[in-house]
Parts: C-alpha cells; sequence; structure tokens
C-alpha cells in the first residue's frame, strides 16, 4: 500500500499543477505561488517521525481535496447570522469568495484585495508580504501555492478602530472536497490599534468534507495594539490546518485567542516572535470537543529580545472520544535577559475515551529571566461536585456548572466584550450538547 | 427529627464509625466534641451524603412529610432539598461560578422542590440584603467567585450566609469555628442564633469550648474512638476544657 502522506503529497501536486495552468500570465504573484509549490514538492507533508506533528498524523487525516476555486454561491442572512457579532465591521468569504454584498468594509484601514482574477493595481510590497513563506513549512507553502484571494490590512498610525473587525470565511455543501486557503496580511502601523475576529464556518445542508487551509500574519509596529480572535466552528466533517504568526515590536502589544469547536481534525500553529523590549504577547486559547473531533494547538513563542514578556492559558474541554492536544514552546533566547513568561494548559475530561496529551516545554538561553509552566489534565473535581449537591443543586446541573466555569474562565483573557458575548453563545450551546451526551440525554446540538 | 442508630461507617477499608447513636429534636443545638480523628467530621458528611463513607450497619432517620424516613436512600441533593445543610470545615473554592449565581441556584432549586416560585435577580437581590448586613459582609463578596481567595473568615462567614439563605431544618456544622478570628467568630455565632428557632435543629462539631460560649448547646457528647462515650448538659463542655478527654477514655 501506497504511504498516505506521499500520496495525498502527490495528488496535492498534481491538482494545484492543473490549478496553475488555469493561471495565464507570469506576474509576481504567480510566480510567488509557483515558488511556493516548488517548496511544497520538496517538503512533503509531515508524518509521525516529525515531532511537531506526532499526536497530529496529518497526511491520514487529510481528503484528498481539489485545488481551485470552489463554486460560488451567495449565503443568506440567516446562514452569516450565527457568525456576526452584534456590531462592527464585516468581511465575508463564502467558499472562498469575497462577497461584497454581505461585507461592511472597516473605516480608518487601508484594504486590499488580492485575487487570482485580478492583481494588476496590487503594491509591490504588499505583495510579496502576501506570497512570503518560511519554504521548510509545508501548509505555509501549500496555502499560498492555491492562493485564490488574499488580504492585506493596513491600519495606520495613531489609528483606533473602535469595533471589532470581523472576518468571515464560510463553507457550503456546494464546496464539498473543495480546500478553502485564506490568506490574511495585517499591518498595525505605529501605535495602531484594532480588534480582529477571523471566524470559520459553513452552512448549507449537513456536515461537508472540506478542508480549509488559512494562513493569517500580523506585524505590529511600535506601541501597537492588537486583539486576535480566530473563532473555528466549521463542519465536523472538515479539517483545518491554521497558522498564525505575528511579529511584535516595542512596546506593541499582541492578544489573540484560539477558540475551537469546529472541525474533525484542527491543528492551530502559532508562532509569535517578541522582536524587541517591552514586547508583548498573551497568548490563548480554548477547545470543546465532541464525538470523535480532533484538536491540536501547537504554539511556539520566541523571546528575541531583553524585556520582552508573553503569558499563555490554553484550555481545553474534552468529551466523547475526543483528542485534544497542546503544545507550547517557549525560547527565550541568548540575549532575551530579564523576560517573563508563564504559561498554563488546563483541561478537563468529561468521558473516559476521551484523551489530553500536553506538552509545555521551556527552552531558556539567557541567564536572568523568569518563567513558569504547567499543564493539568483532570476530570470534574470530586470535592467540588459535592459541595454544590450539598447546597440542593442535583448532579448533572452541577456538573455544568462547573464544566462551564472551567471553560469560560478562558475567554476572560479576551478584551473585546462584543466577541466575548459570541464565544459564550457558541461555548454553552455546545458544552450543554456535551454534558448531555455524557449524561446520555443529547438528541441535538 | 433526627434519629441515628448503631452506625458504624468506613472510609477504604478504615472503620470510623463503630456504633454511634443521636437523636436530635427540633428546637434542639447539639455539640459533638471530641479529640482529632474520633469521627466528628465523619458524622457530619454521612448525614449530608459524601460519598465516600460507607455504612456498613445501622440507620439513619429524618423526618420528611411527618415521617421518619431513611435518609441514605437520598442523594446529597435530595437531602439538601429536604432541609439539611452542612457547613463545611473547609469550604470549597468554585473558581468561575459568582457568589451571587450560586446562592440563587441553590436558592431556587429548594425552593422549587419545596413548592415556592423561584426569585429573580432583582427579588433575589431584595432578600439577600439583610443577610448580607447580619453577616456583616459587603455586596462586593457577592461578585466574586464562590470562597475563591477568601480569607478563613470570610470562608466561613459565607456557609453562614449560604445557611442563612437556604433556612434549614437541620444544620451541621463543622468546625465552624475554626481559623475565625474572636470577632469573626461573634458575627457567625450572632449569624447562627438568629436562624436557629424552636423548629429548626442545629449539630455543632467543634473542638473547643469557645464556639460554645457564643452559641448555647442543650447537648454535648463526646466522641471517642467511633461512639458517643459521654453526653451532658453545657456544663460538660468546661469541665472538658479543664480536664481534656484522657478522665472519659
Amino acid at each position: 500500500m501506497i504511504d498516505p502522506t506521499v500520496y495525498i503529497k502527490n495528488y496535492l501536486v498534481q491538482e494545484t499543477k492543473a490549478y496553475h495552468e488555469t493561471l495565464i500570465g507570469n506576474s509576481d504573484l504567480y510566480n510567488g505561488m509557483r515558488l511556493a509549490l516548488a517548496n511544497f514538492e520538496r517538503t512533503g507533508l509531515p508524518d509521525r517521525k516529525n515531532e511537531k506533528w506526532k499526536y497530529t498524523p496529518i497526511s491520514s487525516k487529510m481528503i484528498p481535496h481539489r485545488i481551485g476555486t470552489a463554486p460560488e454561491i451567495k449565503a443568506s442572512k440567516e446562514d452569516i447570522e450565527p457568525f456576526l457579532l452584534r456590531e462592527g465591521f464585516k468581511i465575508v468569504f463564502i467558499n472562498g469568495h469575497f462577497d461584497s454584498e454581505g461585507s461592511v468594509l472597516p473605516k480608518n484601514v487601508t484594504l486590499t484585495h488580492i485575487s487570482t482574477n485580478k492583481n494588476d493595481d496590487v503594491r509591490r510590497d504588499q505583495l510579496q508580504e502576501v506570497i512570503k513563506t518560511d519554504p521548510s513549512d509545508p501548509f505555509e507553502n501549500l496555502n499560498v501555492a492555491g492562493l485564490h484571494e488574499a488580504y492585506v490590512m493596513e491600519i495606520e498610525p495613531n489609528q483606533f478602530v473602535d469595533t471589532p473587525i470581523s472576518i468571515l470565511h464560510l463553507t457550503s455543501h456546494h464546496a464539498k472536497e473543495y480546500g478553502i486557503n485564506t490568506r490574511l496580511v495585517v499591518r498595525a502601523k505605529r501605535f495602531a490599534r484594532a480588534t480582529i475576529m477571523e471566524s470559520f464556518g459553513h452552512f448549507g445542508e449537513g456536515e461537508p468534507v472540506y478542508m480549509v487551509n488559512s494562513y493569517t500574519d500580523f506585524d505590529l509596529e511600535e506601541g501597537a495594539y492588537i486583539e486576535h480572535v480566530k473563532n473555528q466552528r466549521d463542519s465536523l466533517n472538515a479539517v483545518h490546518v491554521g497558522k498564525l504568526k505575528a511579529n511584535v515590536a516595542k512596546y506593541a502589544y499582541f492578544n489573540s485567542f484560539s477558540f475551537t469547536t469546529g472541525g474533525k481534525v484542527s491543528r492551530n500553529n502559532i508562532e509569535i516572535n517578541l522582536n524587541d523590549t517591552e514586547a508583548t504577547a498573551s497568548v490563548n486559547g480554548l477547545f470543546s470537543i465532541k464525538e470523535d473531533q480532533h484538536c491540536d494547538n501547537d504554539c511556539e513563542i520566541h523571546h528575541n529580545a531583553p524585556m520582552s514578556h508573553s503569558e499563555q492559558l490554553f484550555k481545553g474541554v474534552a468529551s466523547a472520544n475526543g483528542h485534544g492536544v497542546f503544545t507550547g514552546k517557549i525560547v527565550m533566547h541568548r540575549n532575551a535577559q530579564q523576560c517573563t513568561s508563564s504559561q498554563l494548559s488546563r483541561n478537563m475530561l468529561l468521558s473516559h475515551d476521551a484523551v489530553i496529551d500536553a506538552r509545555p516545554q521551556l527552552e531558556i538561553y539567557a541567564d536572568d529571566v523568569k518563567a513558569s509552566h504547567g499543564a493539568t489534565v483532570g476530570r470534574i473535581n470530586d470535592d467540588e461536585m459535592f459541595y454544590l449537591q450539598t447546597r440542593g443543586i442535583p448532579k448533572p446541573k452541577a456538573e455544568k456548572l462547573l464544566c462551564k466555569a472551567f471553560a469560560k474562565d478562558a475567554l476572560q483573557k479576551i478584551k473585546s466584550d462584543l466577541v466575548k458575548e459570541k464565544l459564550y453563545e457558541a461555548l454553552d450551546k455546545r458544552l450543554d450538547y456535551c454534558l448531555n451526551c455524557e449524561l446520555r440525554l443529547c438528541d441535538e446540538d | 427529627m433526627l434519629e441515628v442508630k448503631n452506625l458504624h461507617a468506613k472510609i477504604e477499608d478504615n472503620e470510623i464509625l463503630k456504633g454511634l447513636n443521636i437523636t436530635v429534636n427540633p428546637g434542639e443545638v447539639h455539640a459533638i466534641m471530641g479529640p482529632n480523628g474520633s469521627g466528628k467530621s465523619t458524622l457530619s458528611k454521612i448525614i449530608a451524603g459524601h460519598p465516600s463513607f460507607e455504612v456498613t450497619e445501622g440507620t439513619v432517620s429524618y423526618e420528611m412529610d411527618g415521617e421518619m424516613k431513611n435518609l441514605l436512600e437520598l442523594e446529597p441533593y435530595e437531602r439538601a432539598r429536604e432541609g439539611i445543610f452542612l457547613s463545611f470545615q473547609y469550604p470549597i473554592e468554585v473558581p468561575g461560578v459568582s457568589n451571587i449565581d450560586f446562592l440563587r441556584e441553590s436558592f431556587n432549586s429548594i425552593c422549587v422542590h419545596q413548592g415556592a416560585d423561584p426569585m429573580d435577580e432583582d427579588e433575589f437581590k431584595d432578600f439577600l440584603k439583610p443577610k448580607l448586613e447580619l453577616l456583616e459582609m459587603k455586596d462586593l463578596f457577592l461578585k466574586r467567585s464562590v470562597n475563591e481567595g477568601f480569607s478563613g473568615g470570610e470562608k466561613k462567614k459565607n456557609e453562614i450566609l449560604q445557611m442563612a439563605v437556604i433556612n434549614p431544618r437541620l444544620a451541621l456544622l463543622d468546625e465552624t469555628d475554626s481559623g475565625l478570628d474572636i470577632d469573626a467568630l461573634r458575627i457567625v455565632a450572632k449569624g447562627v442564633n438568629t436562624i436557629r428557632n424552636e423548629n429548626n435543629a442545629v449539630i455543632l462539631v467543634t473542638h473547643y469550648q469557645r464556639l460554645l460560649d457564643y452559641i448555647v448547646p442543650d447537648f454535648i457528647h463526646v466522641l471517642h474512638n467511633g461512639q458517643i462515650i459521654k453526653s451532658g448538659g453545657k456544663e460538660l463542655a468546661i469541665e472538658l476544657e479543664e480536664k481534656g478527654y484522657d478522665w472519659l477514655k
């Protein structure tokens, strides 16, 4: 039998080449895409021997998906509504196509839309940003090689964008078996400020099979503040691999939250670089998984400069046969003196068959730093359960109360109330479902 | 209202109670004293329904709907709804659940069981106000997570606040005096004394006579090696304070 790692790789290379044939011309964008494909051909997909992918054998989970433009359809208001905030700007993509009617573009930011259909009037430096990849990262290269639409968002110096900007990537059953690649580059200039929520979800019939490969990177200049929330609620048959990168400059603050309830297999690759003094990142996340969902958060924070700071809280709730993974690596490089960092991974198992793997890692090459890390995996605490019961609260209710309190605590890391409110809603619904299932009461989601 | 007969109980393979008898009537306050490890806390935990203990022999009957019924059949939350309250020696911290939500959840679940209407948030706040005043607690307590980051005294006051809200028929106060300074002890005792009446009963588990100066018991029982070895009136406490427990063994 042919190795799935090789089989899927060959399939994707063929598909991407065929897609490239349809792109006539020799622009910088196409050249970048071809270069990315060449990189991918060289690296191939990671296998189990790759330490970073030890718990997520991605190639055996991936479906051979189509590369190119998925069917363009319209979404109704009801389709979009579950992902919208009460107020704020919205940029909507349906099956990978920009939906100009559904979008309300933010003010005070410069948006550049780059598409394989039109790229004549794009600034060269912006285009270079979009096609830039780490040559050794298979999914970044696969993303760029199969690009359809990309956005560059620039927030001008000292601009405060008060209401959150939602970017919605919705997939319908029409795009079954397609790969949806999303690409976003955000440049927050000196002392700019914004909250950006990227939501991934689906609508239409059932839980379609598709693949999302998202690649988002942030560049924070001096004193900039960015809150980024990834709200991943893809179909239960989807595979989602996402990359989040941030370069953080002096006095800049990057607050990130990865919320995952969707996907059959989800993998978040997070890479943060703190490049100057007082650069700070708060990198947090929460997943709640059911059935046989698999969610893997892999995070690296590099302290590249003295007096840079990071903190991290990742929580997970796994029910049924769910498998959650957390790998958090904090690297304090040689000159990174007087840095501080704290990392905590806390996980709750709701069933006997659920699995959590947590790997906190510290690499310290400087001698004057403060760093702490820890990981816990447990069930609902018996003493807490008894305490609630002695106050007249029945066991199922007590379980819900405690489990929700555990999970919701992580959402406190989000600063934007509008975003928090939306995620509370989704989390509440999901945990009700999971807990009812564990109590054999589940019937609907 | 409570009748414990020949109660034997163990945790894992340790037999802790070895034939304990006690009867409690409405309006009475019983103090249970005794050396460490004698089984004082075990008794209150068994009455409240702690799942770690196994009753191997004997009965615990409790008056429900005018009849004495087997209490051991009920789940802990059912016992609470029937009016049994346990104030914990070490109150549990419940991060993420605010005190007011917890109190209201508890109060409403008991209310509904007893056939009363649940209260909405505003009604409940008004209902709480005098109880907070009684225990000299600030409103701020209500917003904090249950017992999280509370001092020893605050935790115990919070237990008695819950008792005041639930208004139980039988309150088991497990070493409520431990970790309290003299002012907090006075406030906690004032709370308990205000709640007690001819229809409810209190079982106090304590090491020291000090608490009994504030909450005066009708009966004192000395527990040793899983059995009550001496019972008496409130004067017994003074004798115990002077002589210790050794003369009884």
